[in-house]
């Protein structure tokens, strides 16, 4: 046992990918806490190291892919001893993944399969089991529980295989709940009605949250705190007004510029020039140097550390913007990417 | 209307998808696209939003004859082109060209960028060989914010974004007037979606485009298009000026889809009445009587599960297909 205050703690994460190429470096030396009940959006774009970060948090990390150093810590208890991690995935910790078929068998049923996650975690037996799943699909907005049960997921649309998914993950009470881009599969009706669902549950539950996506929209209703990602490492981290009003990092303030908003019309977007850099040669620098309109030379030499700043915030970066307004970033030009 | 450059009139397309009855003696047939009827000015841009399996790829693809029409008319500059074939047809065709979603399924491996971009050219005869084109295709990657040294790459040394500016080389090579992106910016980041989206838009500028942008992404249709039109199971369901569509929706639908978007800005999504509407779309092959929104809509009467609203007039330049409204 080891002493932390959290419910989850994760401390200078690294993890690693071997390749023939070269060594990917996915996560870099990560680390954050969530406490109970709260709502935690993690925020970044291909190759930012978001879905590595939560499957390592639920101690799934799969060979050739390594942990290369750092700690997880949940309720104080170590997740990287894999006998650990096994006894808390699907009963303390649930996931939410992107693709609801991925996280079913398509050869049983249901009622099968949820009853199997409670019967392995809970000490109850299999009628008891499906009677609870009965009411879990009820609670999730699926009609006529009774008959769904008997069911195969190739029978339920894909907003609906995904509050079955929801279902499971919630049948043993978990006190988190880690939604890895848990509406990037599906239309934005749906979207719209998963997305309450999840968050009216986190809430009447109490749950823990954390909400993976690169939809900026997504978190910015449902999470109270974020951290960005960019090139494996939090290069920004504070409540959602903080980071959508004020960003002080350059990476943040661009992402928010370069979404097109439904309810602002913009004359041009701001994109981002250039490319995430090669996971492979970082380091010793700031990652969005290249990329960045305000990058001097010392961002070039010397790799930035998260420092916390004011009200609970915290930023890598050499030169933060203002962080008063959204400062207006120079429109870049279309460039070679 | 001023010029218009292409106009789609009653366009309806089905597919056959086996068979049905004891004996299967009758044919099942999905409509895919359902009397839809829009027109397209030179040099705007058309978006056509709606969720998967509303028809708004179909519709794409009918106009480029890559699908067969049941029934309607296509014309293109004032020519129908259902009716034309061969050397007029491939005329036409030359003028409107695809840039596809997936940039990574839509370029051969084994092609240069310099066949590949070229491809076109040499398919139409106007050069013998990807070599003898060399001069356009480089004229074309630096259009597209490309190197001309680019031409002698194959497209797995190339990102997401690159390979998708590659594509809409290709696209622009024979010089169309009409350009129909289907999600052309769905599989990129954010941060490269946007590259891509000014691109496509200084493009139009410079060289007149007009654009059908298909996407479902309602945020970016709003971002780039002049016009939309909302599509839902296979039927057109509001057209309007771009802000019209944000500013004063008329159908349920519109507003239902409009308010499902999530807003990047905290303090917006709180202060935001979401109206999530229940359910999902009906199946494609037994759509319901009447309105095809009527089993979702909070505002269906008796009379909307009985006919099918037409698309008509119900303000300046905004028209919609809904009873009640």
């Amino acid at each position: 046992m080891i002493r932390s205050d959290h419910l989850l703690e994760v401390r200078n994460l690294e993890v690693v990918f071997p390749t023939r190429e070269g060594t990917v470096q996915a996560v870099r030396g990560v680390s954050f806490t969530v406490d109970a009940g709260e709502s935690l959006g993690v925020v970044g774009e291909s190759g930012s190291g978001k879905s590595t970060l939560a499957r390592a948090a639920l101690g799934m990390i799969e060979l050739p892919g390594r942990i290369a150093g750092g700690e997880i810590l949940w309720r104080g208890r170590s997740l990287l001893d894999k006998r650990v991690a096994r006894r808390i995935r699907g009963r303390e910790i649930s996931m939410v993944s992107q693709d609801p078929m991925a996280s079913m068998s398509p050869i049983l049923t249901i009622g099968t399969q949820m009853t199997e996650v409670m019967t392995r975690h809970l000490d109850i037996g299999r009628r008891e089991a499906f009677t609870r799943a009965g009411d879990l699909l009820e609670k999730v907005g699926i009609p006529d529980p009774g008959r769904r049960l008997g069911q195969y997921p190739f029978e339920f649309s894909g907003g609906m295989q995904q509050r079955v998914v929801i279902a499971t993950a919630l049948s043993c009470d978990p006190m988190m709940l880690i939604a890895d881009e848990p509406t990037t599969a599906l239309d934005v009706t749906t979207q719209a009605q998963i997305l309450e669902l999840i968050s009216s549950l986190q809430k009447d539950l109490g749950l823990a949250l954390v909400l993976i996506t690169h939809d900026l929209g997504v978190v910015a209703g449902a999470c109270d705190l974020l951290k960005v990602l960019y090139a494996g490492e939090i290069v920004e981290s504070g409540t959602a007004d903080q980071l959508f009003h004020r960003p002080r990092h350059p990476y943040t303030a661009a992402l928010l510029g370069s979404t097109p908003r439904l309810d602002v019309k913009a004359d041009r977007l701001m994109a981002i020039e250039g490319h995430p850099p090669d996971l492979r040669h970082v380091g010793g620098r700031c990652s969005f140097t290249p990329r960045c309109p305000h990058a001097t030379t010392r961002c070039t030499t010397e790799s930035p550390v998260l420092q916390p700043s004011e009200a609970g915030r915290a930023y890598a970066c050499w030169n933060p913007l203002g962080g008063r307004e959204a400062p207006e970033l120079p429109t870049a030009r279309a460039g070679h990417g | 209307m001023g010029d218009a450059l292409l106009e789609v009139q009653g366009l309806t397309v089905t597919y056959d998808v086996g068979r049905e009855g004891f004996w299967g003696q009758r044919q099942t047939r999905l409509t895919a696209v359902d009397d839809v009827s829009f027109s397209i000015d030179r040099g705007e841009t058309f978006g056509l939003v709606g969720e998967s399996g509303s028809g708004k790829t179909t519709t794409g693809r009918a106009i480029l004859g890559k699908v067969p029409i049941a029934s309607g008319r296509v014309k293109f500059a004032g020519r129908d082109i259902t009716e034309v074939e061969g050397r007029e047809r491939r005329a036409i065709r030359r003028n409107m060209q695809l840039i596809p979603q997936n940039p990574y399924g839509s370029l051969n491996p084994r092609m240069r960028v310099r066949e590949i971009i070229s491809e076109p050219l040499v398919v139409h005869r106007l050069f013998k060989n990807a070599k003898g084109a060399s001069e356009r295709v480089v004229e074309l990657l630096e259009l597209t914010g490309m190197n001309p040294d680019d031409m002698h790459k194959y497209p797995h040394a190339f990102s997401g974004g690159q390979r998708q500016r590659i594509v809409i080389a290709r696209a622009l090579a024979l010089n169309p007037d009409l350009i129909i992106a289907d999600e052309p910016v769905s599989a990129l980041d954010v941060s490269i979606q946007a590259q891509v989206v000014n691109l496509l838009q200084d493009l139009q500028k410079r060289l007149r485009l007009t654009y059908i942008f298909i996407a479902h992404d309602l945020a970016v249709i709003r971002h780039i298009s002049h016009r939309i039109g909302i599509m839902y199971a296979g039927k057109l369901v509001e057209v309007a000026k771009g802000e019209d569509v944000y500013r004063i929706p008329i159908h349920p639908y519109t507003e239902a889809l409009l308010s499902s978007v999530p807003i990047p800005d905290p303090r917006v999504e709180r202060a935001r009445a979401v109206s999530v509407i229940a359910g999902e779309p009906p199946d494609p092959i037994h759509p319901p009587m009447g309105c095809r929104f009527h089993t979702r809509c909070p505002l269906a009467e008796p009379r909307c599960r009985e006919a099918a609203p037409p698309l008509e007039a119900k303000g300046p330049e905004h028209e919609a297909a809904c009873w009640v409204r």
